[in-house]
């Protein structure tokens, strides 16, 4: 069996077993074993809602830290356009470009170039590929993961494009390279991230190839240092010109139905948020969603404007990117026998094929499997279905599910054990002899 | 070898319900997917049980029945309803042949592929109408 890569690690000596985290995981990838919250590898798509809702702090994203930077000899920082929202709306892109240099960086390269290239393989991918529709975007690892995982079905319907992030990864390395007469993997290229996902696409990419990216910053962790530095260049400059070409499709690109707005298309749409992909997903499997030639689908819910590593609000952060994506050119020029060479050599695609990684079945064999569905729907009936979780199961279904499979004990649940109910109260140290007979009162 | 059924379940299709068509198509994904059926062949259950309960919930004037048969051999799905029927079979069979109302098509319905969508994506299909009497579809899709 794959060992699934995660963007986020749990810490257990800080987890109270609040529960929180599984309650709020949409595809049911969190247990509370012991206590504490546990993984359920092959489920999680990485989108970070566990991350952000944890108030104890012991679930961390594992992106690379700030602080390691000075270990590599050549960074590049790619900066996610989430990020041009953070710093107030007089504050140019420009500057935060001129700030990430100050803070160690040698270069910076904005994905707006890529987005040219990316939005001409776009175009030809659908005029030439007619028969399937709708084309998923799929720059969003979450929303990738989410597709292999829960609707296996529609993998082929996944744009086999490399995101823009990764393109422009790939043209940093090769112009530097030539450039500086150096190789290739002497230059480290750093996204500076909007949300947990990137880690996965870098560490473990959904198409099985290797990613141009060497690392990831989460904005939270840099957001810091650069503040100070963007408000000082801000005073003391007037810069026009920017390090890396922006342009309004690009800072865009940081908020649901950026790419829509800039590019004017009809029929497509643009979807953002779990529950809201999930539904049109659904439509998709079965033939419902008609007429529909594209979607741009982000996990969070207003798009990498409000990935779980920013800082700012994400309606704010989007307010402003819609604000600064005006100021700029909307598109760049690039060339087009550039763009086509990338496109008819196979650069714009991903190097390797998505594959749908879809959840175990209740059995392998079918005839024991429909036993166990049979069971599983048996046991269900009788359970009191308010999903209280105390048996470590996010809802009563699950919990019926694992038990038909075995990898439960029906004893977990305290309605069938008072014997569970006696070692919660012992593992959560619940003590309530101190209250006085008042208090009880008042209490109750 | 006798042929034996593993799950059956039922689901009653409502006409003019635009808003519950397509439960009875998602409680049948929920089950294919729990017991590990292929995705393509789920894919292909979900297509032609929507399309059938669409054409009931449109086009029968009566309600209707869904029957989900798992066997050891393979997926069955019967569509019955006791509407109006289909006056000409082959006409219906044709791709891009359609009754549908300016409504049905503002929903993006009525592009005369409803029948047909159920045919390519079925192993077997057949059907049986007879006018204000109603009509019968049977499917099956091989899954081993």
């Amino acid at each position: 069996m794959t060992e699934y890569y995660h963007s986020i690690q749990f810490i257990e000596e800080s987890c109270t077993g609040c529960m929180a985290c599984m309650r709020i995981c949409p595809t049911s990838a969190i247990r509370i074993r012991r206590g504490k919250a546990a993984l359920v590898s092959e489920r999680c798509i990485d989108c970070g809602l566990c991350l952000q809702v944890c108030t104890h702090k012991a679930i961390v994203p594992k992106t690379d830290a700030f602080s390691t930077l000075p270990r590599f000899s050549y960074k590049v920082a790619i900066p996610s356009s989430a990020i041009y929202g953070h710093f107030g709306s007089e504050i140019s892109p420009i500057c935060v470009q001129e700030g990430l240099i100050q803070l160690g960086f040698n270069e910076v390269f904005d994905i707006s170039t890529a987005l040219e290239y990316y939005v001409y393989s776009i175009e030809r991918w659908l005029s030439e590929n007619r028969s399937l529709r709708p084309v998923i975007l799929s720059v969003c690892p979450t929303v990738v993961r989410l597709i292999q995982v829960l609707f296996p079905s529609l993998v082929e319907h996944v744009l086999p494009l490399q995101p823009p992030r990764e393109f422009i990864a790939m043209l940093a390395k090769v112009t530097i390279s030539e450039r500086l007469g150096v190789k290739p993997e002497e230059i480290s290229c750093f996204f500076i991230a909007p949300c947990s996902a990137i880690m996965i696409s870098i560490k473990q990419p959904a198409e099985g190839s290797r990613s141009s990216l060497d690392g990831t910053i989460g904005i939270q962790d840099i957001y810091n240092h650069l503040y100070s530095k963007v408000f000082e260049i801000s005073k003391e400059h007037t810069l026009s010109e920017p390090i890396s070409p922006i342009s309004g499709l690009g800072i865009s690109f940081g908020y649901v139905g950026g790419l829509l707005r800039i590019l004017a298309k009809e029929r497509w749409l643009a979807v953002a948020g779990l529950s809201n992909l999930i539904r049109i997903f659904q439509e998709i499997e079965s033939g419902r969603l008609r007429g529909v030639e594209f979607i741009e689908c982000w996990s969070s819910p207003l798009g990498c404007c409000g990935g779980s590593l920013t800082v700012e609000s994400s309606y704010i952060n989007r307010s402003r990117l819609i604000d600064l994506s005006n100021r700029f050119p909307q598109r760049l020029e690039i060339d087009l026998d550039a763009a086509k060479k990338y496109y008819d050599d196979k650069i714009s695609f991903l190097h390797g094929k998505l594959l749908p990684r879809p959840l175990k079945p209740l059995d392998t064999n079918i005839l024991r499997a429909v036993k166990k569905m049979k069971k599983r729907d048996e046991f269900l009936k009788l359970l009191p279905k308010f999903n209280c979780g105390l048996c470590g199961c996010p809802t009563c279904s699950t919990f019926a599910e694992e038990v038909a499979s075995g990898q439960e004990d029906k004893e977990s649940c305290v309605f069938f054990s008072p014997n569970r109910l006696r070692k919660l109260i012992n593992l959560y140290n619940i003590d309530f002899s101190s209250l006085s007979e008042d208090e009880e009162e008042e209490a109750f | 070898m006798k042929e034996t059924i593993l799950i059956s379940q039922s689901f009653h299709i409502e006409e003019g319900d635009f808003e519950k068509a397509g439960t009875a198509t998602e409680k049948i994904r929920e089950i294919l997917k729990s017991l590990g059926i292929k995705p393509d062949i789920v894919r292909r259950v979900s297509v032609a049980v929507f399309e059938a309960e669409m054409n009931i919930c449109m086009y029968a004037h009566s309600p209707g029945n869904v029957l989900f048969n798992l066997t050891d051999l393979k997926i069955e799905v019967q569509v019955t309803d006791c509407g109006v029927g289909i006056p000409d079979l082959e006409k219906a069979m044709q791709k891009g042949w359609s009754t549908a109302t300016d409504e049905m098509r503002e929903l993006g319905f009525g592009a005369g592929l409803g029948l047909p969508n159920m045919k390519e994506n079925s192993n077997t299909f057949r059907i049986e109408s007879e006018p204000d009497k109603g009509t019968r579809v049977i499917m099956t899709f091989d899954y081993l």
